[in-house]
């Protein structure tokens, strides 16, 4: 993908918890407009890697450029202002439990944008559309909800402002076939209709060959591969090839 | 016993390394006090929860330790230096005021609230809501510590004002009952009281009130290790809050002491 603007680009991450070493020198780079998915197996640190993309971690040593910025040298009101350019999906949904479903949604409209109520309701029942929930849910609170709808308010949360890069932490693990390919669906939409840049971390490899332009498989802290769909589908590395076709013969241990 | 003491001293450790995030704390929470937006809804929210729903705990608390005063020091003056009962209503009022009425105001909300907001704040910690807050541009001290930092010095002093009133009604029933007159502990509080007295509990209000505080976000916030974290983090918040309270008790005294409050 030569000659495209990069969006997102780490450089030469590495990053320890206590001691034992999670990322060991991974470059990654994301274009404008495209899909980028990380695959890999549970432990071997996406989430930790969309948590440098979106600032919540700083890395022990490398870069981490979003937008033209790097962040761990920016002070936090810049980063805020990339944050307000970004919606993060997370991996349990992450609901504030003390509010309902409409005063999550709504969140930053209500704090940030300063949207008067009656306006916010109506993009909120439009992302839950989107996000394929009804609106009789606006009053509940999470923990009313099941995993699968929890999982649904978040990435309408994520959404609700309109963000330029979304950050998607297994949108549809713990969703069911039919709900999962809406994801899929609503994932596509975003980048047509509006051209928003996305990193998809899951382990749905139907998901990802849909949603995808570029897959990035991870392994032992490194990236091991990155290629179109089709490339990683063909790949011929053994460990690629194990985890796509999900099979227990091959390089990877299973324990 | 060497076991003992190592343990004392690794408590001792964690506590002054503790109390050094305190400190980092409090400047982060007086940096964002004052920057927009003003969470107003949040604050109201927090003061119902931390004044209003304590009132209670504080009244019960407040009436029995002024019947106990009252109790104690009737018995002790009539039997021990006879004859000097007159001067019940003063020792209750002028206790309850500057010491058991802040202090044990303080040890109650404690328990009540601020293990309470350690179990909040570190369960959104465990449950990345605090992640969360920082990816919607809201800054978690801003959003989770501000409001219940005002809301704890802003309600611990007149907590702490309502619970004198209840402790001397405390005292004022059993003296009336066992002792003296109520007009004679009426005007045995008249006499002693000044204006000091009670200044001096609502000083130390609002100093418990911002400790307790500092310490429950502190200990949710450095929450770490799932549900057994937030066990932890409850725990460490009411014994932490209990011995700063003790300790600054000392020094608020000393401090007005010396400047005749
Ligand atoms: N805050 C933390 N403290 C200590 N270790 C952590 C922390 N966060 C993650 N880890 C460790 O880092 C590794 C990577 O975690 P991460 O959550 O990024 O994995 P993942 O690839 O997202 O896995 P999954 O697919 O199961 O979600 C794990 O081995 C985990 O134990
Ligand atoms: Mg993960």
């Amino acid at each position: 993908m030569n000659g495209q603007k990069t969006i997102i680009k780490l450089l030469n991450i590495s990053k320890n918890f206590g001691n034992r070493k999670v990322l060991d020198n991974i470059s990654l780079e994301v274009f404008a407009g495209e899909t980028l998915v990380i695959i890999g197996r549970s432990g071997v640190g996406k989430s930790t890697i969309l948590k440098h993309i979106a600032g919540l971690l700083a890395p022990d040593a490398g870069e981490v450029w979003v937008d033209g910025q790097e962040l761990t040298r920016q002070k936090e009101a810049e980063v805020n202002e990339l944050r307000k350019k970004m919606g993060v999906v997370f991996q349990y949904a992450a609901l504030f439990d003390s509010l309902t479903v409409f005063e999550n949604v709504a969140f930053r409209l209500l704090r940030d944008f300063r949207m008067p109520v009656a306006e916010a309701v109506e993009v909120v029942k439009k992302k839950l559309e989107l996000v394929g929930l009804k609106d009789n849910l606006l009053d509940l609170k999470p923990a009313q909800l099941s995993g699968g709808m929890r999982k649904r308010v978040g990435l309408a949360r994520a959404i609700a402002v309109d963000p330029e890069i979304i950050l998607y932490d297994e949108p549809t693990s713990g969703l069911d076939p039919v709900s999962s390919e809406a994801i899929n669906d609503l994932i596509l939409e975003m980048q047509k209709k509006l051209g928003v840049t996305s990193v998809v971390v899951t382990h749905d490899m139907h998901s990802a060959y849909k949603v995808a332009n570029r897959i990035a498989m991870i392994y032992d802290g490194k990236i091991i591969g990155t290629g179109t769909p089709e490339e990683i589908k063909q790949s011929q590395d053994p460990y690629i090839h194990q985890f796509v076709t999900g099979s227990v013969e091959g390089p990877m241990p299973v324990r | 016993m060497t076991n003992l003491i190592q343990r004392f001293g690794k408590f001792l450790a964690f506590f002054i390394h503790d109390m050094g995030e305190m400190v980092f704390l409090t400047i982060g929470i007086n940096r964002w006090m004052f920057k927009k937006p003003f969470d107003g809804k949040l604050i109201l929210e927090q003061m119902v929860k931390i004044g209003v729903e304590s009132i209670p705990v504080a009244v019960n608390t407040a009436f029995f330790t002024g019947m106990v005063l009252a109790l104690q020091s009737g018995y002790t003056l009539e039997t021990k230096i006879k004859g000097v009962s007159q001067f019940i209503g003063a020792v209750v009022s002028i206790s309850m005021l500057r010491e058991l009425g802040p202090v044990l105001t303080a040890m109650v909300i404690a328990g009540r609230m601020g293990s309470a907001v350690a179990a909040e704040i570190g369960t959104m910690q465990v449950t990345e809501q605090v992640d969360a807050l920082y990816t919607l541009a809201a800054n978690p001290v801003k959003y989770l510590a501000v409001p219940r930092f005002l809301a704890f010095t802003f309600m611990l002093p007149l907590l702490t004002i309502f619970a004198d009133l209840i402790g001397w009604a405390g005292g004022l029933f059993i003296c009336s009952m066992k002792f003296t007159s109520s007009t004679i502990y009426i005007e045995s509080t008249r006499s002693s009281v000044e204006a000091g007295d009670i200044m001096g509990g609502v000083i130390k209000g609002v100093f418990f009130g911002a400790i307790i505080a500092i310490v429950a976000c502190r200990q949710g916030f450095a929450t770490t290790n799932g549900a057994e974290g937030v066990g932890r983090a409850t725990t460490n918040a009411v014994v932490f809050s209990f011995m700063l309270i003790l300790i600054s008790d000392y020094f608020l005294n000393a401090v007005l002491i010396a400047l005749h409050i």
